[in-house]
């Protein structure tokens, strides 16, 4: 069990702050936890291993190394970096599962900036059911979309997201890291600039805890036990039939005077709405 | 790859980085952090189409002068020349020497190192000292393998002696011109979910796989099933698929399944792989970027999305955009307000949804206004008026 971990960077063109807590537990039921994730700035990530004898977890273990090896620390990574290297994870996952099969989900968020190095944006990406939320202080928004059976059939409209939750199928993904060498993970931006919270985690955690729980402990005070520790504990109370994986971030990025181009106001330009033209 | 030696030259210029297999020279300023990357990627063993993806990870434009050799069997190495510096090499006929001067791209070449070879980045002195390196990195005028190599006599033009140009696999070839940026399901998948809610029954597996020390099978196990296997049922006897099992379902019978229909799929998976990772030439094209009215240049070697604040929503991992913030006087552009992609010469303007619109005036034509979400093809001399002053407009490199 860990505290929340603070990390400052100062940027060129920016200051850079991350309060960072993560939490993973194989659960009351399973004998092997086959989650894993990576917390540090500027890449955050979860991983739930799949396959028989030990191989889903060599899966999401060997994910979350090449992620890691392959991406800077102390500095904004490139969108096409994280890619690359979530193209590396998928071929060494591959190596694995020559054996015996193997593979793994992969969902997280990296902060990037472009080519020229004077901006930087969050990247979320996202193969298999592990998730990536955004939490503005009252709501959860899920950011990722399942690469799942059920999730198809929510997209064509022949069941509801809640029979989703009970659905046989519900644990029958469609996209995962380790079979298939064209594996291309779905990508979401958004600027970087003003503050921004995510949890990331393994459906351990959305199968036990509704997305109204999840909030209940988000909002509490992280100060004594952080929250990430919360929602894992809270988790398996709920029963904690999978593997539980947990990371929670919330990064504040101000631009440095010199370089910000925004309008005056205090609310970060993304944040304001278009108003018609008259 | 031999030992080698170099001319050491003064910080900055060209950097000379090798890991007794692969060997880069690249045009870099002193203070770049990419020194730093390429190094890793090198000093890792990568091979020579990863260091290359690394070089040219800007896009080909924008990528430095280099010369990378690596690949090298026991006769033969294929050495990637761009920019003016020059590779030498003996062979019995004479000097054979090329450069990738007067390529757009880089000059391919597959040679035999066997005798030597000699690479030039710029004009030193005859008497300047020379060094060993057998693996690090390097400030490098010049490096060698083998004894001096006199110059070619009648070197035949460049031009001709260019293998055809070669893109990467990931290269604009591949792109489309507007990216889905709404969620959306693949042919395939669709196909997947309706046989999943066609089928009533529980395909039962004859033999599944049962933990027999454990209980993760009853509880909801996470597994992956291709939809091909979901949908080629009849040819499984030995693939256990589960499709469509009511909720009442034992648990022996419930998510545990899919493993074997896997990793019998490996082989076609693999040849899939393999056949996925040759490479077709494609011309060379003019460059083309887009002059923003509130100052700069945006080249389009990526989709751009424009506006306030632009976030971009579920695109492939194939297709990801650049976001280009465009600051108004009245804020009055949409956050997220249109999308620009370039595929082969072809450049396609998408409104998407602003709460203004978007205008597009061709050369010599009236001004009009984009339907949102519908993509428009446009040509260099092209202005698009986003509205609040916020134009761009489309050029291309002389």
């Amino acid at each position: 069990m860990g505290s929340t971990l603070e990390y400052v960077w100062e940027l060129p063109y920016a200051r850079v702050t991350f309060a960072v807590s993560a939490a993973s537990d194989k659960g009351l039921i399973r004998r092997v936890n086959e989650d894993s994730y990576l917390a540090v700035p500027p890449l955050f990530i979860v991983a739930d291993g799949m396959g028989g004898h030990a191989f889903g977890d060599r899966a999401s273990q060997e994910t979350a190394r090449v992620l890691d090896s392959l991406l800077p620390g102390e500095r904004p990574s490139t969108a096409c970096r994280v890619l690359e290297a979530v193209a590396r994870a998928n071929a060494a996952v591959q190596a694995i599962s020559a054996d015996e099969f193997a593979g793994t989900t992969l969902t997280g968020i990296a902060l990037v900036q472009d080519s020229a190095g004077d901006s930087c944006n969050w990247m979320a990406f996202n193969v298999g059911d592990s998730r990536v939320y955004s939490w503005d202080g009252s709501s959860l928004h899920q950011v990722s979309v399942d690469h799942s059976a059920v999730q198809e059939l929510v997209d064509e409209g022949l069941i509801t997201a809640a029979e989703a939750a009970d659905h046989p199928d519900r644990n029958v993904i469609t996209r995962a890291i380790g079979i298939d060498g064209d594996m291309q993970p779905d990508v979401w931006l958004l600027p970087a600039e003003g503050t921004h919270s995510f949890l990331i985690c393994s459906d351990g955690l959305t199968k036990e805890l509704d997305d109204p729980s999840i909030a209940v402990v988000l909002r509490t005070d992280a100060s004594g036990q952080s929250h990430a520790d919360r929602l894992v504990a809270a988790a398996l109370a709920s029963g904690g039939a999978d593997n539980v994986t947990v990371v929670v971030v919330e990064s504040t990025v101000t631009l440095s005077k010199s370089s910000s181009n925004t309008q005056s106001g205090s609310l970060p330009a993304h944040l304001e709405v278009t108003h018609p033209r008259s | 790859m031999p030992d080698i030696s170099y001319v050491p030259a003064r910080k900055g210029g060209w950097m000379l980085l090798t890991s007794g297999e692969i060997l880069l020279a690249i045009d870099i300023a002193p203070d770049s952090h990419r020194i730093a990357e390429l190094w890793t990627v090198i000093s890792h063993g990568a091979g020579a189409a990863d260091v290359l993806d690394e070089v040219i990870r800007t896009g080909i434009s924008k990528a430095p002068s280099f010369v990378l050799i690596g690949g090298s069997g026991a006769t033969a190495a294929t050495v990637l020349a761009r920019g003016s510096a020059v590779v030498r090499t003996p062979t019995p006929s004479g000097t054979r020497e090329f450069s990738g001067e007067g390529v757009s791209s880089w000059s391919e070449q597959v040679v035999d190192l066997s005798a030597g070879f000699e690479v030039w980045a710029s004009e030193i002195q005859e008497d300047a000292p020379t060094l060993p390196l057998r693996e690090g990195v390097v400030w490098a005028t010049a490096f060698r393998s083998g004894d001096r190599i006199a110059p070619a006599v009648g070197v035949e033009p460049v031009a001709q002696a260019a293998h055809p140009i070669v893109a990467p696999a990931s290269g604009a070839s591949s792109a489309s011109a507007s990216a889905d940026l709404s969620p959306a399901v693949d042919p395939e998948q669709t196909l997947a979910s309706q046989t999943l809610t066609t089928s009533p029954t529980v395909a039962a597996p004859p033999d599944a796989p049962v933990d027999t020390t454990g209980y993760d099978h009853l509880f909801g196990e996470t597994v992956h099933r291709n939809v091909e296997d979901a949908a080629i049922r009849s040819e499984s006897v030995d693939l256990p698929v589960v499709v469509g099992s009511p909720p009442s379902a034992s648990p022996e019978s419930g998510d545990h399944d899919g493993h074997t229909v896997m990793v019998s799929d490996m082989a076609e998976l693999r040849a899939k792989r393999r056949a996925a990772r040759s490479v077709a030439p494609v011309p060379a094209l003019p460059t083309l970027y887009l002059d923003l009215s509130t100052g700069g240049r945006e080249l389009l070697d990526q989709p751009l999305i424009i506006g306030r604040a632009p976030t971009a929503s579920r695109v492939p991992g194939s297709q990801v955009p650049r976001l280009v913030s465009m600051n108004t006087p009245n804020q009055d552009i949409s956050r997220t307000h249109a999308q620009i992609t370039a595929e082969g010469g072809t450049v396609v303007v998408t409104d998407l949804h602003s709460s203004n619109g978007t205008m597009i005036t061709l050369p010599g034509r009236a001004a009009q206004k984009l339907r949102p979400g519908e993509p428009a093809t446009i040509i260099v001399g092209t202005v698009i008026d986003l509205g609040d002053g916020a134009t761009l407009t489309l050029s291309e490199s002389s």
